[in-house]
């Protein structure tokens, strides 16, 4: 077993290249605080991701309750463009974010932007579209995920996954804030379109 | 600081998007009132997906297969493409398959000719520079546009149940036969 897991790890060690500084990882207090080599770790990183964006997508299920699938539909991928059109505009337009585009790192970030994050934000519309007049709810809703995005992305940082080109953590927080309101915009036309529809 | 450059030089490429752009939008003005505007939004939102999904994943590093438009920076063009041309083409298609509504082989048959149809557009745009492989064959497009138009026909059907079961407006004459 110890073989298995030894002969994957190279593995992966050949695949992650070392960056511009030559390093292969950051030298953060995380790798001496967790009994586990940075690939593994990121191994598990990437499994827990893939968990995470299965279980949020499950999570869409309980929106049927109030909304129909199409909408759930239409939430989501207008969720998905906002935070692709967002990361290709800061990484590769503006290249205010070095991405670290080796296999493992590379699908840890998709699957976050592309799983976790779009159920987010959706849910996120979700509260405000659908909750009337509960504004501590909506607001506490929207803090939550923005908290939550710039840990990740900390996280990312940290891990070694991005690295910062005149950008910071607060600019991150404007950025997501930014994706949040759009994607509420262009939901909100559609729950009008909708809701004009189930109203004839 | 701009966050979405303009074309490098307006030259065929450009000339080619707006040209296919006018084009198709004779097409569907000529055609029959089929959609709502709400089918129409959903429809381009749908591709809009799909497009730059696809886009983000293949001919982004670190696959990188090939470029589109003048470089390989994410650009107006490129927008306007994933907005416009792209949901032009599938209003068209989509058009096509509900006036008919073939099924079985029928339908695969459907497909097929619109990817071979499709291949044949994007080797013209190749012609007019508007896609640069860097590792991409044209053969390869096939089965993506087959895929692409399969799912445009899934979304087709998953909205008129959709308008069966909760009376949200997708098709005009499906609503005014059910009256």
């Amino acid at each position: 077993m110890d073989n298995v897991v030894g002969q994957l790890t190279q593995l992966c060690l050949d695949e992650y290249k070392p960056n511009s500084k030559g390093k292969i990882f950051p030298k953060y207090l995380i790798w001496y605080m967790v009994p586990l080599q940075g690939v593994t770790l990121m191994i598990w990183f990437l499994l827990m991701n893939s968990m995470l964006s299965v279980i949020s997508f499950l999570s869409l299920k309980r929106m049927r309750k109030r909304i129909s699938v199409a909408e759930i539909f239409v939430i989501l991928m207008v969720s998905i463009i906002v935070a692709e059109q967002a990361q290709i505009i800061i990484a590769l337009n503006l290249k205010k974010i070095e991405e670290d585009m080796s296999m493992i790192p590379y699908w840890t970030t998709r699957l976050y932007e592309m799983g976790i994050l779009p159920v987010l934000i959706s849910w996120n519309n979700y509260f405000w579209l659908t909750m009337n007049k509960r504004w501590t709810l909506k607001i506490g809703v929207t803090i939550c995920l923005t908290v939550f995005h710039v840990f990740v992305i900390w996280l990312f940082v940290l891990l070694g996954i991005f690295t910062f080109k005149q950008w910071n953590l607060g600019y991150t927080t404007v950025l997501i804030l930014t994706v949040i309101l759009i994607s509420l915009l262009l939901q909100a036309y559609f729950r009008s379109q909708f809701k004009k529809g189930e109203s004839l | 600081m701009i966050l979405l450059d303009p074309p490098q030089k307006f030259d065929a490429n450009e000339w080619f998007i707006l040209g296919v752009i006018v084009f198709m939008l004779i097409v569907i003005l000529k055609l029959p009132k089929t959609f709502t505007p709400l089918f129409v939004s959903y429809l381009t939102v749908f591709n809009f997906f799909l497009s730059t999904s696809v886009d983000f994943i293949i001919a982004a590093p670190p696959f990188d297969l090939y470029d589109v438009a003048d470089q390989p920076k994410h650009e107006i063009m490129d927008i306007v493409i994933y907005l416009i041309l792209y949901p032009q083409s599938a209003y068209v298609a989509m058009w096509i398959y509900n006036r008919w509504e073939w099924r079985g082989g029928r339908l695969f048959m459907f497909l097929l000719a619109i990817s071979v149809i499709n291949v044949g557009l994007e080797y013209i745009a190749i012609l007019f520079n508007l896609y640069r492989y860097k590792g991409w064959n044209l053969l390869y497009s096939g089965p993506v546009y087959f895929a692409v138009w399969f799912l445009n026909v899934w979304l087709l059907h998953f909205l008129k149940r959709t308008q069966e079961k909760t009376g949200i407006p997708f098709f005009v004459q499906t609503a005014s036969r059910s009256r």
